[in-house]
């Protein structure tokens, strides 16, 4: 006894000959509903939906928090030449970053990761700006800012702060302006 | 449309990790509404989509004969 295919509620009892002789199997084929799709595309858009929002509430979250960094001190820095640079480690060990004095004589100090991919700026001298190595990025060397190249926002910014003629890290501020904005 | 959708909620959602890493905040918000105004034309869709050779009765949605 075969039962004719009527609509997507019957579709597994589908018997006919045509689809007997069909080379696919009827149940694998008739394992997915149109309702049941649906069903899960709409999942789907609720996940991504979440996604979005968990993304946005742990940014605004990330925002909110302040941590205050211990102060260090900058070993040499003193003794730094004008137009020249100083690599060091702040808030932690792994924190690479690179302290400038301009030619004019101040100091400046910025995280050494390209806000691009990562990859450590470096300072040169002769064209007095951060460059980076990696995809020919550069940064104004007095105020972290893009000059050039892919990186989307100036380096971020490590306060220092003259003590007893001695130069130490006090903080650090992520950048997040936009270039150009 | 499901699947287009779904599709444009996908962008929204790198264009959100993207904002959020790049500490883009002002642009969150407007991102997270648009991916839940997408929510809820997918749930009005699958509610009250019903093929047009439906047809509305008292006791919900018939197949016209052929």
């Amino acid at each position: 006894m075969t039962k004719k295919l009527s609509d997507e509620t019957d579709v597994r009892a589908a018997t006919e000959p045509f689809q007997a002789e069909f080379p696919y199997e009827r149940d694998e084929e008739a394992q997915v509903t149109r309702r049941e799709f649906c069903n899960f595309l709409g999942l789907t858009s609720a996940a991504l939906f979440a996604g979005a929002a968990g993304f946005a509430a742990k940014a605004a979250l990330d925002e909110r928090e302040s941590v205050s960094l211990p102060a260090a001190r900058i070993d040499g820095a003193e003794s730094l030449a004008p137009n020249s640079s100083l690599n060091f480690s702040y808030p932690t060990e792994r924190d690479s970053a690179i302290l400038i004095r301009t030619a004019d004589g101040a100091y400046h100090a910025y995280g050494q990761k390209c806000t691009h991919l990562s990859c450590p700026v470096y300072y040169a001298h002769d064209h007095q700006r951060l460059e980076c190595p990696c995809h020919e990025g550069a940064f104004n060397a007095a105020t972290g800012d893009v000059l050039y190249g892919p990186p989307p926002r100036p380096l971020d910014a490590i306060e220092i702060e003259m003590r007893d003629g001695q130069i130490w890290a006090i903080g650090r501020t992520p950048s997040s302006s936009e270039v150009g904005g | 449309m499901l699947v287009m959708i779904n599709i444009a909620q996908l962008w929204i959602l790198a264009a959100t990790v993207d904002a959020a890493l790049g500490r883009h905040y002002p642009v969150l918000v407007p991102l997270v509404v648009a991916s839940g105004v997408c929510f809820i034309i997918t749930l009005s869709i699958i509610k009250w989509w019903r093929p047009t050779s439906r047809r509305k009765t008292s006791t919900g949605y018939v197949r016209d004969p052929r």
